[in-house]
C-alpha cells in the first residue's frame, strides 16, 4: 500500500473508530493493571461489546452479499461472520455469565470453551475454501522451487507452533495429572490453532499477491488469535492468567481487525468491485 | 523476496512468543505460596450495614498481600463491631486454603455475627454435595440462588446455620445478607462487585454496534 492509500485509510471514519477503540482499550488495560480490583469487571464489560462489532458491521450488507456456493468469496464472508457470532456468544458466556453474574474469574475450562472451539470450524472451513480457489488461479505461476519452499514453511510452522504450544502445556502439568476435560480441551485448541496457522501461512506465502484486503485482514485476525491462544495456554497452565491480563489486547485487536475486514466487504459492495 | 518476508514474519512471531514467555516466567518465578481467599484482593473493600447492633456498620479493606513459603498474609483495615475506631489486622491463609471463615484466620478477636461476614466459597461448594462437611461446618442447608445486588444479578449461596441465615456471594464469598438472631446485615458498598456491570456492557455493545452500522450505512449513500 502506498502512502496516499494509507492516509486515505486513516481518514476513513471506520478506521478512525477502530483506532480510537483500540487506544481506549490500551488505556483501560493499563489502568486496570494498576488497579487489579477493577480488572475483572472492566474487561468483562468491554470484551463482548467489542466482539459484537464484527457481527454488527456485516449486518447492513447481508442481503447484498448473501451466500452462494458458486461465489466462494461470499461463502468465506458468511463463514467468518458465523465464526464471529459464535465467538461473541462465547464472550457473553465468559464475561457476563461467569465474570459478572457468578463472579468467577477465569472460568477455564467452561461452557464458553465449547463456543470458542466451535467458532474455529466455520472460520477454518471458510478460509480454506476461499484460499483453495485462489490457489487454483495462482498455481500455474508457481515454480516447483516456490511450491517446495512454501510447503516446507507451511508444514514446519504448523508443527513448530503445535509442538511449542503443546510442550508448554505439558511442561506446566509436570508431576500432576491433567484433568481429562482440560486435557481434551488443550489438545483441541492446539490442533485447531495448528490447522488455522497452516491456512494463514499458506495464504500469506502462496496466495500473497492475489489476496486482496479482505482476506489479508481475516488472516491477520486469525494470526492474532493464534498468538493470543498460545500465550493464554501458557499463562493459564502456570496459573498466571487473570481476567484483564494485557495479553487480551491481542484478542481484542483480532475482533477489531475482523470488523475492518467486514467493513472492507461493505466498501466492495458499495463500489461493486470484484475481489 | 517471498522467502525473506516469511523469515521476517517468523522472527516477529517468535519474538512475540519469547517476550510473553520471558515476562510470564519472571512473574512465575517471583510467586511463592498461592494460598488465596476468594474476594480478597489488594485494594478491595467491603462495607456492611448492620441493623440491630451498634456501631451500625462493618468495614474491611485489604491493604496489602504478602506471599510466604507456606501461607499468604492479608493485611487489612477493620472498622466496626469490637473496634469502632478501626484497627489493622492480618489474616493468615495456608496454601491448603482450608479456612472456612476469613475472620477466623485473623489476629483480631472478632466474634459474634462478624465471623460470618466472609466465607470460603470453594469449601461451601464442596459442602453442598458432602453432608459430612456440612455437619463439620455446622451448616444445616445450602442452596444456590440468584439475588440482586443493586441492579446486578448475582449468583449466590443461601445458607442456614444454627437458626441463622446468610446469602453469600458466589464470586467473592462475602455476605450479601445475613440474619443473625435479631441482627440483620446487608452489604452496602464494595469496589469488587460492579452493580451496573451487565447493563453498562449492554449499553456499550449497543452504542458501538449502532456507530459501526451507521458508518457502514453512510457508505451506501
Amino acid at each position: 500500500m502506498d502512502k496516499k492509500g494509507l492516509l486515505d485509510l486513516l481518514r476513513d471514519p471506520f478506521y478512525i473508530q477502530t483506532i480510537i477503540i483500540f487506544v481506549g482499550c490500551i488505556a483501560i488495560y493499563i489502568y486496570i493493571n494498576m488497579n487489579p480490583v477493577l480488572a475483572l469487571a472492566l474487561s468483562a464489560i468491554i470484551y463482548p461489546a467489542i466482539a459484537f462489532i464484527p457481527v454488527a458491521t456485516y449486518i447492513p450488507n447481508m442481503r447484498e452479499i448473501g451466500v452462494s456456493w458458486e461465489d466462494k468469496f461470499s461463502v468465506m464472508i458468511f463463514s467468518q461472520w458465523l465464526g464471529a457470532i459464535i465467538w461473541f456468544i462465547a464472550e457473553v458466556i465468559w464475561c457476563w455469565y461467569y465474570n459478572l453474574y457468578c463472579g468467577i474469574e477465569n472460568p477455564y475450562p467452561s461452557v464458553a470453551d465449547v463456543f470458542y472451539v466451535a467458532a474455529y470450524i466455520p472460520v477454518i472451513v471458510g478460509l480454506t475454501i476461499y484460499v483453495a480457489v485462489l490457489y487454483r488461479i495462482v498455481r500455474p505461476e508457481l515454480s516447483t522451487r516456490d511450491k517446495i519452499i512454501s510447503m516446507v514453511a507451511i508444514v514446519c510452522s504448523g508443527i513448530i507452533v503445535g509442538v511449542l504450544y503443546w510442550s508448554m502445556i505439558v511442561l506446566s502439568y509436570m508431576g500432576e495429572p491433567i484433568p481429562p476435560v482440560e486435557f481434551a480441551l488443550n489438545v483441541t485448541y492446539v490442533v485447531l490453532d495448528a490447522i488455522l496457522l497452516v491456512v494463514v501461512v499458506f495464504g500469506f506465502l502462496v496466495i500473497r499477491g492475489m489476496m486482496g484486503r479482505v482476506l489479508t485482514l481475516f488472516l491477520i485476525s486469525s494470526l492474532l488469535v493464534i498468538v493470543f491462544n498460545v500465550g493464554f495456554a501458557y499463562l493459564e497452565a502456570y496459573d498466571l492468567y487473570y481476567d484483564g491480563h494485557p495479553i487480551e489486547l491481542l484478542d481484542i485487536l483480532s475482533y477489531l481487525v475482523d470488523a475492518l475486514a467486514f467493513y472492507e466487504v461493505a466498501k466492495i459492495t458499495k463500489s461493486g468491485e470484484g475481489t | 523476496m517471498r522467502l525473506l518476508w516469511c523469515v521476517r514474519m517468523g522472527i516477529k512471531y517468535i519474538f512475540v512468543l519469547t517476550l510473553i514467555f520471558i515476562v510470564s516466567m519472571a512473574v512465575f518465578s517471583c510467586a511463592g505460596c498461592e494460598g488465596e481467599f476468594n474476594g480478597a484482593m489488594k485494594g478491595s473493600y467491603y462495607k456492611w450495614i448492620v441493623y440491630g447492633e451498634k456501631p451500625n456498620s462493618v468495614y474491611v479493606e485489604i491493604e496489602n498481600i504478602e506471599y510466604g513459603e507456606e501461607e499468604t498474609y492479608y493485611y487489612f483495615e477493620y472498622r466496626g463491631f469490637g473496634y469502632p475506631d478501626g484497627v489493622d489486622g492480618v489474616a493468615e491463609i495456608s496454601c491448603d486454603e482450608d479456612v472456612l471463615l476469613f475472620f477466623n484466620a485473623t489476629n483480631l478477636s472478632l466474634r459474634y455475627f462478624v465471623m460470618y461476614l466472609w466465607w470460603n466459597v470453594q469449601l461451601l461448594r464442596e459442602a453442598m454435595t458432602n453432608e459430612s462437611l456440612r455437619i463439620e461446618y455446622g451448616i444445616d442447608r445450602i442452596e444456590e440462588r440468584t439475588v440482586l445486588f443493586s441492579l446486578a444479578p448475582r449468583r449466590a449461596l443461601y445458607l442456614e446455620f444454627g437458626g441463622n441465615k446468610a446469602i453469600v456471594d458466589f464470586g467473592t464469598g462475602v455476605v450479601l445478607m445475613l440474619e443473625y438472631g435479631n441482627i440483620r446485615v446487608r452489604l452496602e458498598d464494595t469496589n469488587v462487585i460492579f452493580p451496573f456491570g451487565i447493563i453498562i456492557g449492554i449499553v456499550l455493545l449497543l452504542l458501538l454496534a449502532i456507530i459501526s452500522i451507521k458508518i457502514v450505512r453512510r457508505l451506501k449513500r
